[in-house]
């Protein structure tokens, strides 16, 4: 069996108030699907639940994935760990029922479902150790310079050098611009290099996605910023903890993964409205084949 | 996976950091090597910062606590990260060049949590008196020289392209023409170590200024020879008016005396005898 790391989101424009119920997420007809982790996003505490692969609900009530500390408030968690995991046949859904306590719409509320797809040895490539290796910890950097306040840009590379194969297995991306004395640059490189509407879809070097549409960069890369929102935020307080990649994706020598990034911030917010040079870093492991 | 096995196979996945096992012959003892490196906070590239380690027996490095780099002074403590090169003991490089070493591997302990540090994974074996190499390039800690324009409703702030003091040699002028129907219009005037910016406001035909403070900040992003030396941002909304040559004050480079420390964690493999 080739596991290969997947993300399927939910993505809902606007919930109104009183919820949304039966509402399918259609899996993909290449393989079955083995969920093992769930998030929300623009959702707070108005709650979630979803079916299992056998169409009974997971829960009995609307649950969600965030956490109280007394006093403080409700804070987001990086999800919800679904142990053990729940395998999805073929081409099967996903049926949530999505709640709405506010009285008002909710808008672009999302759903993450984290897992593997489980494909049979050899219906994808699935490259993997040789018989023999040695294993040496790194990390490649991609910087994507520019990146606008709204648009798309495509194909942006991670080319693993061609001395040894490269096991990733968590990533971390980040706004940020370096400041010389002497040199140009401005404190727009670092006061104003602020994003929140950024998402990401990984691809293999034949283009094969990761996911079925773009996921949050925080919930793909576990970002320092756009910075922890806190208390009713989308956000939890884990900064620098980078985005873990299970299975690790490997990529052989001389090859390439592929992201696009989309971004889709407001204009006339002042606070995210310039272009950010987003630095992305992966790490893991050299694998040199011996 | 057994960890009583001498075997160890590092395509296993899921593999906890525990989970290496110490050869039969063989003990492994925790070992903490803390380190401090001076590198200066301007935005400089200083290479061959070692950390040596003893010469007994092997340290192998599981993790790495980086404490926050450096504070960025300008805008109230704003964390301010830098770009960094590892090399094994054996001259391996463990990085693709300069990374940015905000997130995994640096600045852990920032806003009060990861201050446990970062893994290793796999863990670096290093050689007895080995050094573990560290090119190391901080973001400057200093700030740009600015100026602010409040002549009424509206505010526009200036600031020097070229950061650090260098920018204090920057003025800017706002000209009111006096004359009817003048386009917006900029000029860089060098008078020695002096930049000067003279941007011209528009006028209408009854002589009166016409460029709002977002004409202006359009006009120098939008003029290479004007936004490579200054920048705008509007920061209030309204028409702009007549400002006599200013400098650009409050540019400062970055700390030539910042202290990294740090700490590697690890273990140290000894041989039973």
């Amino acid at each position: 069996m080739v596991e290969r790391h997947h993300d399927y989101s939910l993505t809902i424009p606007v919930v109104p108030p009183g919820g949304m119920f039966d509402v399918p997420l259609q899996l993909d007809t290449d393989a079955p699907f083995a969920l093992r982790l769930v998030r929300s996003r623009n959702l707070g505490i108005s709650g979630f639940r979803f079916q299992t692969p056998t169409k009974n609900w997971q829960s009995s009530q609307l649950r969600t994935d965030l956490f109280q500390i007394l006093g403080r408030g409700v804070f987001p968690s990086r999800g919800l760990p679904v142990y053990p995991q729940m395998v999805y046949p073929i081409g099967s859904q996903i049926v949530c029922d999505i709640g709405n306590g506010t009285g008002e719409n909710l808008t672009n509320v999302k759903l993450l479902f984290r897992g593997s797809k489980l494909f049979q040895d050899g219906s994808i490539p699935g490259p993997t150790y040789p018989p023999s290796f040695a294993p040496l910890t790194f990390a490649y950097q991609t910087v994507v310079k520019q990146v606008p306040v709204v648009g798309t840009l495509f194909d942006n590379q991670l080319h693993i050098i061609n001395d040894a194969d490269f096991a990733m297995r968590c990533a971390v991306a980040d706004a940020w611009g370096l400041l010389v004395d002497g040199a140009p640059g401005s404190i727009n490189s670092i006061l104003f290099q602020q994003f929140s509407e950024v998402y990401v879809t990984l691809r293999d070097e034949s283009r094969k996605a990761y996911s079925n549409e773009p996921i949050h960069i925080n919930d793909l890369f576990g970002t320092t910023t756009p910075f922890s929102t806190g208390n009713g935020g989308n956000d939890d307080q884990v900064l620098y903890t980078p985005g873990l990649f299970t299975p690790e994706i490997y990529i052989p020598r001389d090859h390439s993964l592929y992201f696009d990034i989309v971004r889709n911030d407001n204009p006339a917010d002042p606070s995210v409205n310039m272009p950010v040079d987003l630095w992305f870093r992966f790490h893991g492991s050299k694998v040199f084949k011996q | 996976m057994n960890i009583q096995s001498d075997c160890y196979d590092p395509s296993l996945l899921f593999k906890p950091q525990w989970a290496y096992p110490t050869p039969a012959g063989f003990r492994d003892e925790m070992y903490l090597i803390p380190f401090q490196f001076q590198v200066p906070a301007t935005g400089q590239l200083v290479q061959g910062l070692t950390v040596q380690m003893d010469d007994d027996v092997p340290f192998f490095l599981r993790a790495i606590v980086f404490p926050q780099i450096a504070d960025f002074a300008f805008g109230g403590g704003i964390d301010s990260p830098g770009l960094v090169r590892v090399y094994d003991s054996r001259g391996n490089p463990l990085t693709d060049g300069l990374i940015l070493f905000l997130g995994a591997w640096g600045e852990s302990g920032f806003q009060g949590v990861n201050a446990w540090g970062f893994p290793f994974e796999p863990e670096v074996p290093c050689d007895p008196g080995g050094n573990l190499r560290f090119d190391i390039q901080l973001q400057s800690t200093g700030s740009p020289a600015q100026f602010t324009f409040t002549p009424g409703p509206g505010s526009i702030q200036f600031f020097a392209q070229l950061f650090g003091a260098v920018g204090n040699n920057v003025t800017i002028q706002l000209i009111n023409p006096g004359a009817p129907n003048v386009p917006l219009s900029g000029a860089v005037v060098i008078a020695g170590a002096i930049v000067h910016v003279q941007i011209t406001l528009a006028t209408n035909g009854a002589s009166v200024i016409t460029s709002t403070f977002a004409n202006v900040a359009a006009l120098i992003a939008s003029t290479p020879a004007l936004s490579a030396v200054i920048g705008a941002i509007v920061l209030a909304a309204g028409t702009a008016s007549a400002l006599a040559q200013t400098p650009l004050a409050g540019g400062t480079n970055g700390s030539t005396g910042n202290i990294l420390q740090g700490t590697l964690i690890g273990v140290k493999r000894w041989r039973n005898c």
